[in-house]
Formats: structure tokens, C-alpha cells, sequence
């Protein structure tokens, strides 16, 4: 005999089942991901040297972009199922201000093409378990540390937070096509000073990467 | 009859229906991945725990050479220091310990002294003890200097015959801020550098400001005092060597060197203290200076900050001080503690939650982001202590002394248990890895 309540709890899980493949979206923020470094040539050992205090004191509580230096960070992908194809995927940062305020600061997204990790600095792109330099201090070595073609490039403006459009890396690194090794975010030109808030202070879970995917 | 299975099939169905809804939602947002919250198992009582009746106990060091255990005490107790003695298996030998009142001068009237750190020395039978007096309230003057002008910071006691004997007391004068209700306190692993807190020296404006460094040990384990010629706070002093004299010579070194101390001191000859120190940023002017240190080697040392930890890389003259910011922010409460044998360190927020923070370094700097363990109904009380034979990792709580399993890079795996222990507020653990046994004050037998 077949009840109308088993008709029905049988036609939720089918609902669930059968259903139309539909495109879903996750954030990730700062707190999902193990690596980070905000790395400065003005403090070439320090993996830390996001702000500048004074004379040789740095730290995490706001993280400054110039040419001299740049914040590096690689979010884990693990969240998205087998079988999905990337539609959206946008980078958003939170910044307290954008120097110089008349032309703002002009900023740029590069894929990591290295590994790195434990001891990352301006110098060495890791101290454990081996120490290994990057190929040019600061990462700078295109095509080598990071990759030549440009994520995205930006003159951003004001206080607030900034959207980056980084689909075609987040694909790039789902796939497989290559490794995930993260961005490294850094200024173009000597003038720019870019000062972002913090992932451990006032930024917390601020710097989230939205991915929307779907079945393939 | 037929009721009766209606009942258990809307039973089953609702059962599965639940799992269902429960596997939907667990399928939604994630924890972050650097944090793990867990529940803590009961295990009372834990075979190597000793518990040992030391009330009110906020500090305690064990020796293996000197067969000891001291337990530094809160402010207003009956003594300020305890000194147990451990059998050949680290148990605590039956009796009463030793008990010991710090010296103060009498111009400091009825003003309490009180410890601040406790650490023996790793390969001779020396405790060293930091002391302070009361801080004044907030709204009061500071402590008049002609008051404690006399008052010996640092206290050298001897555990070399049956009695305890004081052999050295120093650190007095303007050097060193008086009146503070904590600071850090370490000696290093080869026994050439004491860390102190509350330090202090004149800026530009001859305006004290606070700093932090060590004072120098020489081989014998005493502190060296600076030659007439030399300046005393050379940062960039040579190191001292580290102690090469067996036990015997060294007491025949000390004893000596105490003589001539003592015919110095009635000829009217100042000694100073051979020290490093430096002045940062955020120290200014902010006491504990600081409140916790862990010397990682001669040229970096891990400390903790009002907001965070910070990393001190002697030789880099580029990024000598690097903080690292912590949330939640609840100042003057964060304490740290390295692991002996991996490039990692633990914090503690006293008294706020269960929180334990994991942080690499590399070359002595902070690197990567952190990894956070909540402990679910637990406020921590103390500094965390690495059991590294076992692969975890206990912490002092309220009324429990907690356990953290470890895996082989010290992170935190999710499995912790607890042991009721009869104190409100274990402030202070130790730990020996020779007996293997973690020491716990606690306030009374059960």
C-alpha cells in the first residue's frame, strides 16, 4: 500500500536528486587559507613585513603595497566537487587607502608560478624543507616566479574594498592546467601605495574569493 | 497492533528523513580550515600527572639535575617561593617543602614583593628568581626610586648542599622599572643569556623608556658584571660562551667569584650588570616589557606584545622587530610557548576562552598564518607546555588541567581530554621530559 507519506518523502529526495543542474556560489575568506605572507625588500628576511612602523619594526596589522612590496596568498579549491566547470570567480580585497588620492594606486594580480611556504620572504620563496630562493628577490622574476601575463591590472581609488575578475586563474587551478601556488598582489609603479587592511586585524575575513561553478 | 507499526515506520521514515536534512546541511559552509573546535574527554585520573599542594601557585620550573620542583606563588601568600624535592623518579618526596621569603629593603615599608619568573639552570644546581613589589594604582605616583633603589631584582639560589642558600642578589637601581605585577622571564638553551622584564633606559628627551634584552651568564652560571672600561648594554657584545665547566668547577668558580664580589662591594666598587637591551616601538612606555619570552637561539627570540607576538632577529638590522597582530584582541594576555623540537610556538589567552594559537617561524621570524584550537568550555589559565615524548600538548584551565593531541609538525589533531585537578585556576604547569611527568599545583588534596 502506498501512502501520500511516502509519496512525499520519496518525491523530496527525487526532487533533490533529479533536479536541474544549477550553478552554485562559495565564498572562501582569508581564515581558510594556511598561506600568507606580506613580503617587503625594505625587510628582506621577514615573511611579515606587511607595515612599516618604523626604522626596522614591521608587522601584520595593515598590509602596504608599493613596488617594494607584496602580499602573497593561496586559497584552497577544495571546496568545489568533482565535475564543475568555474563560471565566476572574483578576488575581493579590503583597502583603506589608495596613494597618490589624485591618480590612485595602480595595482596588479600575477599568478604564483612557484611553490612556497614555511620561511617565504622577499629573499626565499621557502626555508623548509629545503631553502630554495626565488628565481628574482621579491618574486619579481616574470615568466619564472610569477607569471607574465597579468591576472588583472587596476588603478584603485579611494576606501573600500576592490573586486578583481580572476575566473580564467580559478579555472586554470580547478582544472589542473596548473599548479595552485596563489596570487601575489603588488604595485606597478614607484608612486603607488596601496595600504590594505588586515587578514588578522581589522580585514578578518575580509579578502574573500567568490566562486560561482555549475555541472558540467 | 497495527498502531503500533505505524508508529515505528513514521519512526524509521522520520529517522531517515532527519539524516537526510542533517547531510543537506552539512554540505553548507564549512569551519574555516586553520580552525578546529573540540570537545574534551574526561580522564581523571591521568597516570603521569603529579598534582602537588602549592596554593595559589602562578609559577613553577622543574630541574632534573637539582631533583626539584619550585613553584612561585600569587602575590600575599605566606611564602613566596616552595621548592619540592623529586625522588629518583621525579615523584615528589613526602614532607613539607622548603619554603623561601624573597629579601626586600625596609625602605619599601609594607609594600608586598612578589614573583615574576622562576627558571633553573639546565645543567647546575641554580634558581633564578625575578621579583617586583606592588605596582602602584593607576591613578598614583610611581614608585619613589630612592624607595627601591636597593631592591635586588634577581635572586641566585643554590641547591648544591642540603639547604637552599641565596648566593647572589642584583638587578637594583634605575635599570630597572619598579613596581610591576608581571614580565617575562627566560633563560636560553646553552645558559649564556637570562631574558628579564622591565627593563629601562633614557630616550633623547632623558625620559625613561622601556626595553627588553638579557642580562649575560657567565660559564659558572653567574651574571657577569661589566669590566671598568666597558660600556655595559652593548648591543653588539660578543657572545658569551656556553658553559663547558662540570658542576664541581663551576661551585669552585662561583665561590671564588663571590668572594671577590663581596671585597668589591665593601671597597666601595660598583658592579653592573654586562646586559643587551633594546628599545621598540611597542614597548614604549607599556609595561609588562614584555610579558613572556622564548629564546629560540643566540640570534632570535620569540615575545609576546599587548596585541600579538613578535619576532626579534638580533643580527637583521632591516627587520629586526616583526609583530604579528592576534585576534580577538585582549591585551597583555597572550603567553607563549615554544616547541623544543619543531620551528613552532603555541600561544595562550589567559583567562579569556579555551583558544590555543599554533604558529611556525623560520630563522626566528613568524611565517604562514595560524592554526587555532578551541577548547569547548574551557578557560585557559596558563602558558601551554609541550609533553614531547607523548606528542601532546596541556595547558592549565579552570579546574582542569587540558591535554591536546599533536601530530608529527605540532599541529593540533582533533581529539583533547581533561582531568579534574583541585584548582579553580591552574595558573602554571611543568613539565620534565626526563621523568616524563607533568606537575600541577594545586590547591588541597582531594
Amino acid at each position: 500500500m502506498i501512502s501520500i507519506r511516502s509519496v512525499v518523502f520519496q518525491g523530496l529526495i527525487l526532487a533533490c536528486y533529479a533536479a536541474p543542474a544549477v550553478a552554485r556560489t562559495i565564498v572562501i575568506t582569508d581564515a581558510d587559507c594556511e598561506r600568507m605572507a606580506a613580503i617587503s625588500s625594505e625587510a628582506p628576511r621577514l615573511g611579515w613585513a606587511g607595515a612599516a612602523y618604523t626604522t626596522a619594526e614591521y608587522g601584520n596589522s595593515a598590509i602596504y603595497i608599493t613596488q617594494k612590496s607584496a602580499f602573497l596568498i593561496v586559497y584552497p579549491l577544495d571546496r568545489i566537487p568533482p565535475g564543475q566547470r568555474i563560471v565566476k570567480a572574483e578576488w575581493t580585497v579590503p583597502y583603506l587607502q589608495a596613494f597618490p588620492l589624485a591618480t590612485g594606486s595602480r595595482i596588479q594580480v600575477r599568478r604564483i608560478l612557484q611553490e612556497w611556504g614555511p620561511g617565504v620572504s622577499h629573499l626565499y620563496r621557502m626555508t623548509r624543507p629545503q631553502r630554495l630562493e626565488w628565481h628574482t628577490p621579491g618574486a619579481h622574476g616574470a615568466g619564472q616566479d610569477r607569471s607574465t601575463k597579468a591576472t588583472a591590472v587596476v588603478t584603485i581609488k579611494g576606501t573600500g574594498e576592490h573586486t578583481f575578475n580572476v575566473t580564467e586563474d580559478v579555472e586554470l587551478w580547478y582544472t589542473g592546467a596548473v599548479p595552485n601556488f596563489g596570487w601575489l598582489l603588488t604595485a606597478d609603479d614607484p608612486d603607488s601605495f596601496f595600504n590594505m587592511h588586515s587578514p588578522f586585524w581589522n580585514g578578518a575575513k575580509g579578502f574573500k574569493l567568490r566562486i560561482t561553478y555549475e555541472p558540467q | 497492533m497495527s498502531r503500533v507499526r505505524i508508529s515505528d515506520r513514521w519512526r524509521r521514515d522520520g529517522a531517515v528523513m532527519a539524516a537526510f536534512l542533517w547531510l543537506i546541511c552539512a554540505a553548507g559552509p564549512a569551519l574555516a580550515q586553520r580552525e578546529l573546535r573540540i570537545s574534551t574527554s574526561p580522564e581523571t585520573p591521568m597516570p603521569f600527572v603529579t598534582t602537588v599542594v602549592a596554593p595559589a601557585a602562578r609559577f613553577s620550573a622543574v630541574s632534573e639535575v637539582a631533583g626539584a620542583l619550585a613553584v612561585g606563588h600569587r602575590p600575599k601568600q605566606p611564602a613566596h617561593v616552595s621548592i619540592f624535592r623529586l625522588d629518583a623518579q621525579g615523584q615528589i618526596v613526602p614532607g613539607e617543602p622548603v619554603t623561601i621569603l624573597l629579601p626586600k629593603p625596609a625602605a619599601l615599608g609594607a609594600r608586598p614583593n612578589h614573583v615574576i619568573g622562576m627558571a633553573w639552570h639546565p645543567r647546575f644546581p641554580l634558581l633564578y628568581v625575578w621579583q617586583d613589589v606592588e605596582p602602584q594604582p593607576a591613578e598614583g605616583p610611581p614608585i619613589d626610586p630612592a624607595t627601591s633603589a636597593e631592591f635586588d631584582h634577581l635572586l641566585v639560589y643554590s641547591l648544591e648542599e642540603a639547604q637552599l642558600n641565596l648566593v647572589l642578589a642584583t638587578a637594583r637601581g634605575a635599570d630597572f622599572y619598579c613596581g610591576n605585577a608581571g614580565g617575562g622571564f627566560a633563560l636560553n638553551a646553552t645558559a649564556t643569556r637570562l631574558y628579564v622584564p622591565n627593563m629601562q633606559q633614557p630616550d633623547k628627551m632623558k625620559k625613561m623608556v622601556t626595553a627588553i634584552g638579557w642580562l649575560w651568564l657567565d660559564p659558572d652560571g653567574l651574571p657577569v658584571f661589566a669590566k671598568p672600561d666597558e660600556k655595559p648594554n652593548e648591543v653588539s657584545l660578543p657572545t658569551a660562551k656556553p658553559s663547558s665547566l662540570d658542576p664541581p668547577a663551576a661551585a669552585t668558580a662561583r665561590a671564588a667569584k663571590l668572594a671577590l664580589w663581596e671585597q668589591a662591594k665593601v671597597a666601595g666598587q660598583p658592579l653592573v650588570l654586562r646586559k643587551t637591551q633594546e628599545v621598540t616601538v611597542q614597548f614604549h612606555y607599556s609595561y609588562p616589557s614584555p610579558a613572556c619570552y622564548a629564546p629560540i637561539d643566540d640570534d632570535a627570540v620569540l615575545l609576546t606584545a599587548s596585541a600579538g607576538i613578535m619576532s626579534w632577529a638580533i643580527s637583521d638590522r632591516l627587520g629586526r622587530f616583526s609583530y604579528f597582530y592576534l585576534l580577538p584582541q585582549v591585551p597583555h594576555r597572550y603567553r607563549l610557548a615554544l616547541h623544543p623540537d619543531l620551528p613552532v610556538v603555541y600561544v595562550t589567552t589567559l583567562i579569556y576562552d579555551g583558544r590555543i594559537i599554533r604558529m611556525e617561524h623560520a630563522d626566528g621570524a613568524i611565517t604562514l598564518t595560524p592554526q587555532t584550537v578551541l577548547l569547548d568550555n574551557i578557560v585557559t589559565y596558563s602558558p601551554v607546555q609541550v609533553l614531547t615524548k607523548r606528542n601532546q600538548l596541556a595547558v592549565g584551565a579552570n579546574g582542569w588541567v587540558c591535554l591536546v593531541d599533536l601530530d608529527e609538525r605540532g599541529r593540533f589533531k582533533p581529539q583533547g581530554f581533561r582531568m579534574t585537578v583541585n584548582n579553580p585556576t591552574v595558573e602554571t604547569i611543568a613539565w620534565s621530559s626526563k621523568f616524563e611527568r607533568l606537575y600541577v599545583p594545586v590547591e588541597k588534596t582531594p
